[in-house]
């Protein structure tokens, strides 16, 4: 039986700034630039949305603490929750922050019950983020959605039993994806359920409201033929046991360096980027260690051996013996390269690019400078630059 | 009634022409409650000091000053604010007025050198005269200009005449643009900070470093730490000093 669960954590974003800054009384504004990021759940009331200009943001809930946003921090709380989550489902289908599908098929066989699924993923995600999640678990990614995000009840789950086209039938029509404009025509005619909506036939909806709105027709009648896409492994271990504890550091780095050398050919083929690199020890005395740092980018030979070894001279002493090492570097995915990155910034840049031929023009090209590879292979990084003029 | 809703039109009107071009904070209702707007912030990537300046970091848009004497950790700082500048997307640009710019040590401190840009002007005015330029052209998130030393001959050739004069005139640039600008003052002492200079009045936080103690790991030299105070903060609580770690190895490492 196909079963999809949904599992939303409300307010991600600002409820990872709650925990930081240890605050809970007043409205918090997460943004980014100018732009709201994310907001807490009395700014929601206040109808502040993700998106919004900060100035209409603070418009709508003038007593907000603002504060700005750190992606890379959310990115890292988000992968660690997608990480405990796949210990519970074999496919994780990630929406964005703080949303996710999972394949809850077959579960009631391993769990006991679905019910028992849905307590062990709230505590799981409960563990590893501090934050409480809601569930919601259908036969279609819909239906999945809309049940987790209706869920009311404090156990923060619901389990659709019935076929989804019967469960959705009762709410209201304001749940379908639909344009302002269709939701605006539907209120007028009176129709306010997603069963009255679901009952409409197909041809009259298309020649009414339009073609684009053929699909949320389809997910109210429950067909939601949308499949779950799992992200590749994210996750690679290796793991070193010394017969004797070694208190030499270069050895130990060597040995460390030389069993990642597959995964970083496995990298670079498939332009992976890391997310997080973290190193555990077990220390002669029993004692366990663990260091841990966010790269967030292509990992190459160099990089690799100057953390692992920042992370080795981190360990206090050198006297301690290690016995077991285990590598692991988390959150693997496609790397976005340079070129996306420019698109990205594309505004900014290009309209530094216009001031700085402008000052060129203006000045001199030798008075406007870019850093340029001169060497790429000096060991000193001041040698691998050099200052070019402006257009040179 | 007719007169009286078009008198409210007209004043609606003028309202928008005033906030249009000056601002939204430049005109409110006396009834209108007045909106908290708490300055947007550059982190300085040592935590120590955000937490001193009371807003969690430099505010965005403002004139910043970095006074000290050379290994007071005043590069490393500005350094290490273009580089947390860069992570939130900004475009950054060094004045290096000395043509002195260590791009070793912005590399360690963690600055993206492809996406950095340098201007290397012929003389202190000509560095004004540039960054003019570069403000009214716009695109730029944060500057540096390293930096503002030999006092005595900056105000024997009217350059701090120039130097306020610049200064009056970039600060309404720099909020609206929400650009900031750091600039390093080189003085050993704020007793001897040179008179005449304007930065005391237009900048909106002024850190002092004050270099303290060498830092050892074992026999080895492995960086120092430095007393930064703030003298002024017009966004946050002054008078803050706090101690902080600059740890150089492969990366320059702030604590």
């Amino acid at each position: 039986m196909h079963r999809v669960a949904y599992v939303w954590i409300p307010h991600f974003v600002a409820e990872i700034e709650r925990q930081r800054l240890g605050t809970q009384t007043r409205s918090l504004l997460v943004c980014d630039g100018t732009r709201v990021l994310g907001t807490c759940a009395q700014a929601s009331a206040l109808d502040v949305r993700e998106g919004d200009s900060l100035h209409q943001a603070l418009t709508r809930c003038p007593d907000a603490h603002v504060i700005q946003g750190n992606r890379s921090l959310y990115q890292e709380v988000w992968e660690q929750i997608l990480e405990a989550l796949g210990q519970h489902s074999p496919l994780v289908e990630e929406e964005t922050w703080g949303m996710a599908y999972l394949d809850a098929g077959g579960t009631s066989a391993l769990y006991g019950s679905e019910t028992s699924w849905c307590q062990a993923v709230r505590q799981e995600v409960q563990q590893s983020a501090r934050m409480q999640a809601q569930l919601g678990v259908a036969g279609s990614k819909f239906t999945a959605q809309v049940a987790a995000k209706s869920c009311t009840s404090s156990s923060g789950y619901q389990i659709v039993s019935q076929d989804d086209r019967s469960y959705l039938s009762s709410l209201p029509v304001d749940w379908l994806p639909l344009p302002v404009e269709t939701h605006r025509r539907l209120h007028l005619l009176g129709i306010r359920t997603i069963g009255r909506f679901a009952s409409l036939p197909a041809p009259a909806i298309a020649e009414q409201f339009g073609t684009q709105n053929l699909q949320a027709h389809r997910w109210a009648r429950g067909k939601d033929n949308r499949p779950l896409v799992g992200h590749s492994p994210r996750i690679w271990e290796a793991h070193l046991e010394f017969d004797v504890p070694e208190t030499r550091r270069e050895p130990l780095l060597a040995a460390l360096v030389a069993a990642s050398r597959q995964v970083l050919d496995d990298l670079k083929r498939g332009l992976l980027a890391v997310q997080r690199i973290c190193m555990r020890v077990r220390l002669f005395g029993g004692e366990t260690l663990e260091r841990s740092t966010w790269i967030g980018n292509m990992l190459g030979p160099r990089k690799l051996r100057t953390v692992l070894k920042s992370f080795l001279d981190s360990l206090k002493g050198d006297d301690l013996g290690i016995v077991e090492i285990w590598i692991r570097l988390t959150g693997l995915k496609a790397w976005e390269g340079r070129q996306l990155s420019l698109f990205a910034q594309q505004k900014s840049h290009l309209r530094l690019e216009e001031t700085l031929r402008k000052l060129a023009q203006k000045h001199s090209p030798g008075c406007v400078a870019r850093v340029c590879t001169a060497d790429p292979d000096a060991l000193l990084v001041g040698n691998q630059y050099r200052l070019a003029g402006y257009g040179q | 009634m007719a007169q009286n809703e078009s008198r409210t039109e007209q004043l609606a009107q003028t309202i928008t022409a005033i906030e249009k071009r000056w601002g939204s904070r430049a005109i409110h209702k006396a009834r209108q409650p007045r909106l908290e707007v708490v300055p947007l912030t550059l982190s300085t990537g040592f935590q120590k000091v955000d937490q001193a300046l009371g807003i969690g970091g430099l505010p965005q848009g403002r004139i910043i000053e970095l006074i000290g004497s050379g290994t007071a950790g005043q590069v490393t700082l500005a350094a290490k604010t273009l580089c947390q500048a860069q992570r939130a997307g900004q475009q950054v640009v060094y004045v290096d007025v000395d043509h002195a710019v260590d791009l070793d040590s912005l590399d360690r401190c963690g600055v993206s050198l492809d996406s950095l840009v340098v201007l290397r002007p012929f003389s202190f005015v000509h560095a004004l005269e540039m960054t003019r330029d570069l403000l009214k052209e716009g695109g730029v998130g944060v500057i540096v200009l390293d930096r503002v030393h030999n006092p005595r001959l900056l105000a024997e050739n009217g350059a701090f005449r120039q130097f306020d004069r610049a200064l009056r005139e970039w600060t309404p640039i720099l909020s609206r643009s929400l650009c900031s600008l750091i600039v390093l003052t080189e003085t050993p002492s704020l007793s001897l900070y040179p008179r005449g200079s304007p930065l005391p009045h237009f900048a909106s936080v002024r850190l002092f470093l004050e270099w303290q103690s060498w830092l050892y790991r074992g026999h080895w030299l492995s960086g120092f730490s430095s007393r930064v105070t703030v003298a002024k903060n017009k966004t946050g609580p002054p008078r803050q000093s706090v101690l902080i770690n600059i740890i150089i190895t492969n990366h320059v490492r702030g604590e």
